[in-house]
């Protein structure tokens, strides 16, 4: 038996028949081993490879409501593999003598597969259905319940080895790219894809320093034959084969979507567990979450502005910490001294990186536009139903400001108690 | 008696030359510079009865004030002086002469005790002006009392009748002398050195001399840290401060509350020489909201800085509007001087405010204080395919965009500018990506070094293309190609767009309609009017552009700043109120509904005033709304 | 402190990522104020000819800038041998490498810090926001060092010298930059001491100019402006309203009670 999958035709074309007619009918976009849970957006095709229906995908992007089709590309309601509860898979594809082996390495912050996390997954789907391999999903020991979501986040095989150092609170980023090391050694691998995150970039570097090894780093289009990654400060690409380390970057390869893997668990840990020759090196303790109040504004998430429709700042300050975010304000504002000069948004003052921008009573003079430039959401609250800020916004609340914020406490308070 | 008068009369003058020599020789612990005395003392007539009174007389009362105190006291005296020769003694009508002159003195006394009676005005200092008056008063009363005398008894004789008036006269003249060698009566001395050696002689007999003097790099010491970096003319300028308080009534930083006085920052300056707080104390209205310094400084320590006199933030209040230059009675040049401070701190000492530090690491990094690509420049135009004009290539007008392109709003304003010259057949280009920005705020922020190497580049793009002449909606960089280049190299006509549209129209090339407008008001960019004397063309476009047209209260030469020069928006000085309402809510108060105006900064620093306010619409803007098409 | 602490900043001669005009990097400037920061005195080194862009250091306050000739072709051990050679400080060994956690005009790989510590066989704490010196003072001295994390999230550690950092972007020291400064660096160049490659070294990475491909996320760009616009709401819809928007977003936690 060979690792190659084998198909039967007449079942594939069986299980793709629609009704009971007198002619048979049959529906094509449905993968040839049926539904997968998620709703079904690819199959595999005859030559193995995944098979994409843009029109489905596109429908499943679709925001309900609203006169105008509107998509959510990414998020969790995008092309990930669907959380959309199904089913119990009909089948489950194993891989049972992998021509070679692609190890996924993810981050698994609070223990599960974050958006990134899926998106290696699937990169490593990519190389190993290239090569007929298996895909191996490294870490993630003291996760347990992890087996259901790797398999559906495309992972064939699980070596949970646990990298924290034994019987300690302190991480050793050492000691867990030597274990890392020590994994990657027992199962030599084709290929290793890390997340492009600061944890995942930095135990690349060190499994690439350590093994000698290239690595290729920030790797924003992967198929099985070359992986792109700019260099030259960005105004340069970098093409080759891919590598045996890479780093993906965040949101360039789309997760896993197809039927569920066997995620079939190897035999765990690393023996013997690696001895650092001068353990301790480094102690790094957990990341803390930093305080909303006074994180610096261009690294908040979530930023709560306030402009010219704004007068009472006290009532502010008090709604920005009860929607636990970081507070802002326009030029009018800083100028006048109401709100501290650290807290400017715009072009002269912090440009921000956040997922989304409240702002009450900002008109968005294209100065302070300039800095939401990253800014993904934003909600405007104004009087000004023809304001800069209100066509920028996703959810535009034309009213005064100063009685929308007293209600927003209301609400959170009625909430709360 | 008469002797005894004479002997007063040269006494006075000995104690003021002494005086005059503790002046200069403090002065000439500044930076030696290249003085043409004898050009200069044959202009200081004509500078003083010109060019400084055509300033003085904008108040009538000052001036009113000063001819006969200035005139009487000087001619009085040197008249007295005269009298050494015996024949003068005994003539009657002498005696009457030298009785007017000093009845004017004494006139001229009163006037001035006037100007602080019952209360200070906030923009005049107290201290010892408060008895400059009863100085000026005792010296000129006590002389005219004497003369009447010597005119009734003629002769003279030792009348102890006189002896009151004598002593009057004397304890005068001793005041004077300390207000000459300590107080503000210095500013003749001070002030005649100063119109003979004047830094920008071009700026006499109606010419502009506005341009900023190239620092040379390889220097030691790179601008003015300590008070003796100042070249000594300067020193002199500074002394010639009468504390008149006309710069800071003029001045937006101050009228916003942005930690600057001129004023006070020139008394500052004259304390730092004279060993900080041990000098005569400042009495005048402080530099708004400046947290408290140590008033610490001599000639050679450093004079910004909390620990020293001068607070920092004071110094990148400055727009650099010339506001207080132009208002300024004794021509001192308040920009050169915070420029040349600040050129000590950004080259020397790297201290700068963290945006102007990040503009200014954009702008040597990759030629553009915003950090953006220098092919958005010409984003806004794309529309209208403007050719861009290649290395060696040949067009007859250089359209330069500046950084107000890449501000979408201001992109407007370019897409009328370039409809209107294409309507008017004109053959014109653009550097399309080869423009790099020109180094304007690089220069007012002080960073000589990085102005150099924007505007070498810039130089060199613009040498290698042939052209006519330059146009240019952005007045900041219409005054460094104009001014500001030929000092390195670069010589070029350049035009404010304004001027060109004019010249269309007066020429017949446009023909316009005036449109019905609400009354429009035309905001004065301070780089064309103050620092190019450009104030009329924008008015005739204006007026035949649209229905009514209303003058704001300043405007022209005297204009007030929307606050968005000399790296002001930048560099986020904290203040009471912001630059920008206060000039939008002038343009309110002249009935305008529209303002006009004609720079990029302008545009964005007035557009930023919230609403309800008057419409902000760029020259070019209403020009095209009006133009008739054939 | 006993003595001073002998800090190496590792330099690149880096370009501008919008104008692609030679400039330093970010993150190496960082480097130098994070050095300053810790009171060391400072070596920069830099693998390759002297280039006129490493002049802007000296602005931020590295007067001291050693190229290596000659270590083209593996910077790596260049820079290494140099770092233990002795020959950098007079009066003592190095205590600390510092470096920007990605070079910018190179090939970018961030792979060189972690290379030279590898090879200097020391540890490497990477990303780090700020840091300073660990009290009590010890010897050798020990740093507490603040690792930045996504989204404003910091992570603390410690690591004892001789030992290799790497700067983030968000660090907030950056040293002021001086004119004057940079007119008396001192450019000087040290023989690598590495054997010419027996072979030329041949580039097997092809490459070209950058292509920008839409990302899987929309972008705020391409995003059709304006959403959900509600009309003079009663303040209490309004509220609701924008606390739902929040949740679904995902920057609002849920209510307590859920």
């Amino acid at each position: 038996m060979t690792g190659r999958l084998r198909r039967d035709p007449r079942a594939e074309r069986a299980a793709r028949q629609v009704g009971l007619g007198a002619r048979p009918r049959f529906d094509l976009a449905q993968p040839p081993g049926g539904r997968s849970p998620g709703g079904g957006v690819s199959g595999i095709g005859p030559s193995g490879r995944i098979r994409r229906d843009p029109r489905a995908e596109q429908a499943r992007l679709l925001v309900p409501g609203g006169d105008r089709p509107r998509l959510v590309r990414g998020g969790t309601g995008g092309t990930g593999t669907a959380r959309v509860s199904a089913p119990a898979p009909a089948q489950v594809i194993r891989v049972d003598d992998p021509a070679c082996l692609v190890v996924a390495i993810p981050d698994l912050p609070d223990g599960r597969l974050d958006r990134l996390d899926r998106q290696v997954l699937g990169a490593a789907r990519v190389l190993a259905d290239a090569a007929s391999g298996a895909v191996v999903m490294l870490g993630g020991a003291a996760h347990p319940d992890l087996v259901q979501e790797a398999a559906q986040a495309g992972a064939d095989r699980l070596a949970m080895v646990d990298t924290a150092l034994p019987g300690q609170a302190v991480l050793d980023p050492e000691y867990r790219a030597a274990v890392v090391c020590a994994a990657l050694a027992a199962l030599s691998p084709r290929h290793v894809l890390f997340p492009d995150s600061d944890d995942g970039a930095d135990l690349a570097r060190r499994v690439a320093a350590h093994t000698g090894q290239g690595l290729m780093t920030g790797v924003e289009v992967l198929t099985a034959r070359q992986a792109i990654r700019p260099c030259r400060a960005g105004r340069r690409e970098q093409i080759s084969a891919p590598p045996a380390l890479m780093t993906l970057a965040p949101d360039r390869v789309a997760p896993y979507a197809g039927a569920v893997r066997e995620a079939r668990l190897l035999p765990g840990g690393v023996d013997p567990v690696p001895v650092l020759p001068v353990p301790g090196r480094i102690r790094a303790s957990a990341p803390r979450a930093a305080d909303p109040a006074t994180m610096k504004l261009a690294e908040a998430p979530f930023v709560v502005a306030a402009g010219n429709g704004v007068t009472d700042f006290g009532l502010f300050r008090a709604v920005v910490a009860d929607l636990h975010a970081t507070p802002g304000a326009s030029r009018v504002v800083c100028d006048a001294g109401l709100m501290p000069r650290a807290a400017q948004v715009g072009a002269s003052g912090t440009v921000l990186d956040a997922v989304c921008y409240l702002a009450f009573g900002i008109a968005g003079a294209p100065q302070h536009l300039q800095g939401l430039g990253r800014v993904e959401h934003v909600v405007a609250v104004n009087t000004d139903l023809h304001a800069a800020m209100v066509a920028r916004a996703g959810l535009s609340v034309i009213a005064d400001a100063q009685r929308v914020m007293p209600a927003i406490r209301d609400a959170l308070a009625a909430e709360g108690g | 008696m008469g002797l005894v008068l004479v002997c007063l009369a040269w006494g006075l003058a000995a104690g003021v030359l002494l005086a005059a020599r503790g002046l200069a020789r403090r002065w000439r612990q500044g930076r030696p510079v290249r003085v043409d005395w004898v050009a200069g003392l044959a202009a200081v007539p004509r500078r003083y009865l010109v060019d400084v009174h055509h300033v003085v007389e904008r108040r009538p009362e000052a001036a009113r004030m000063h001819v006969p105190t200035a005139g009487g006291l000087l001619a009085g005296s040197v008249a007295l002086m005269l009298a050494v020769l015996p024949a003068l003694r005994g003539s009657r009508v002498y005696w009457a002469v030298v009785a007017v002159l000093f009845a004017a003195a004494l006139w001229g006394a009163i006037l001035v005790r006037r100007r602080r009676r019952p209360v200070v005005p906030s923009f005049l200092s107290a201290g010892m002006f408060l008895w400059l008056p009863a100085a000026l008063g005792a010296y000129a009363g006590g002389a005219l009392l004497l003369a009447l005398g010597m005119l009734a008894v003629p002769g003279g004789g030792a009348s102890p009748l006189l002896l009151a008036p004598l002593l009057l006269a004397v304890g005068g003249a001793g005041g004077l002398l300390v207000q000459f060698a300590r107080g503000p009566m210095r500013h003749a001395f001070a002030g005649t050195v100063w119109l003979a050696a004047h830094a920008r002689p071009g700026r006499f007999g109606g010419g502009r001399d506005t341009a900023l003097r190239p620092l040379d790099l390889d220097a030691p010491r790179l601008g003015a840290l300590a008070p003796s970096d100042f070249a000594w003319t300067a020193l002199a300028s500074f002394d010639a401060c009468i504390q008149c308080g006309r710069c800071e009534q003029a001045c937006p930083a101050f009228a916003a509350g942005q930690r600057l006085n001129p004023k006070a920052l020139i008394q500052d300056l004259v304390a730092a020489t004279r060993g900080g707080s041990a000098a005569e104390p400042y009495s005048g209205s402080p530099a708004p909201n400046a947290p408290p310094v140590a008033c610490r400084g001599s000639m050679d320590a450093p004079v910004i800085g909390v620990d020293a006199m001068i607070h920092p933030d004071t110094l990148w209040a400055c727009t650099t509007c010339r506001a207080c230059v132009e208002e300024c009675p004794m021509m001192i040049e308040h920009v050169d001087a915070i420029v040349d401070l600040r050129r000590g701190q950004a080259l020397m000492l790297g201290q700068v405010r963290p945006g102007a530090a990040q503009a200014l690491r954009r702008m040597r990094d990759s030629a553009e204080p915003g950090g953006r690509p220098l092919a958005a420049r010409a984003d806004g135009l794309a529309a209208l395919d403007v050719p861009v004009l290649p290395e060696g290539g040949e067009t007859d007008i250089l359209l330069w965009l500046g950084e107000g392109a890449f501000d979408l709003r201001y992109g407007r304003t370019l897409q009328a500018l370039v409809r209107l010259m294409r309507l008017a057949g004109l053959r014109f280009a653009i550097l399309g990506e080869a423009e790099t920005d020109c180094g304007d705020l690089a220069r007012r922020l002080g960073d000589e070094a990085t102005f150099h190497l924007l505007a070498g580049e810039a130089i060199a793009t613009l040498k290698a293309r042939t052209f006519q002449r330059i146009v240019t909606a952005d007045p900041h960089a219409l005054h460094v190609l104009r001014n500001e280049y030929p000092a390195l190299g670069g010589h070029w006509t350049v035009q404010h767009h304004t001027a060109l549209l004019d010249e269309l129209v007066t020429g017949g090339a446009l023909r316009l309609a005036p449109r019905d407008l609400p009354p429009v008001a035309y905001h004065d960019p301070c780089y064309l009017g103050r620092y190019n004397g450009e104030i009329a063309a924008p008015r005739r476009l204006l007026d035949a552009a649209c229905g009514t047209r209303v003058e704001m209260e300043r405007h022209g030469m005297r204009s007030m700043c929307c606050g968005g020069g000399g790296g002001n928006p930048i560099s986020d000085v904290d203040g009471a109120a912001r630059i920008p309402d206060l000039r939008m809510a002038q343009a309110d108060a002249a009935g305008a509904a529209i303002v006009a105006v004609g720079c990029p900064g302008c545009t964005a620093m007035l557009e930023g005033v919230p609403a309800p306010r008057p419409e902000v619409r760029d020259i070019a803007e209403l020009v095209l709304d009006a133009v008739v098409t054939a | 402190m006993a003595t001073e602490l002998r800090a190496v900043v590792l330099l690149s001669a880096g370009i501008d990522p919008v104008s692609g005009r030679p400039a330093p990097v970010g993150t190496e400037i960082r480097a130098i104020g994070l050095a300053r920061a810790l009171g060391a005195r400072m070596i920069g080194l830099h693998a390759g000819p002297a280039a006129p862009v490493l002049r802007e250091y000296a602005g931020y306050g590295l007067a001291d800038i050693v190229c290596l000739d000659g270590a083209g072709h593996d910077p790596v051990a260049a820079l290494a041998r140099a770092i233990v050679s002795g020959s950098l400080f007079t009066d003592g060994t190095v205590d600390l490498v510092l470096a920007g956690r990605r070079a910018s005009g190179g090939m970018d790989s961030g792979l060189l810090p972690y290379a030279v510590a590898e090879r200097l066989g020391w540890p490497i704490v990477a990303d780090v926001a700020e840091g300073q010196v660990a009290v009590p003072a010890s010897r050798p001295p020990e740093f507490d060092v603040e690792q930045a994390r996504p989204r404003g999230t910091r992570r603390a550690a410690r690591v004892a010298a001789p030992c290799a950092l790497a700067v983030h972007d968000v660090a907030s020291c950056v040293p002021d930059f001086v004119f004057a400064r940079t007119r008396m660096a001192v450019l000087r160049t040290m023989p690598s001491g590495l054997a010419e490659p027996s072979a030329p070294v041949t580039e097997t990475v092809e490459e070209r100019a950058y292509r920008r491909r839409p990302r899987l996320i929309a972008s705020t760009a391409t995003q059709a402006p304006g959403g959900q616009v509600l009309v003079d709401p009663p303040p209490q819809d309004a509220a609701r309203a924008i606390i739902d928007h929040l949740r679904a977003l995902g920057v609002l936690p849920p209510p307590a009670g859920s």
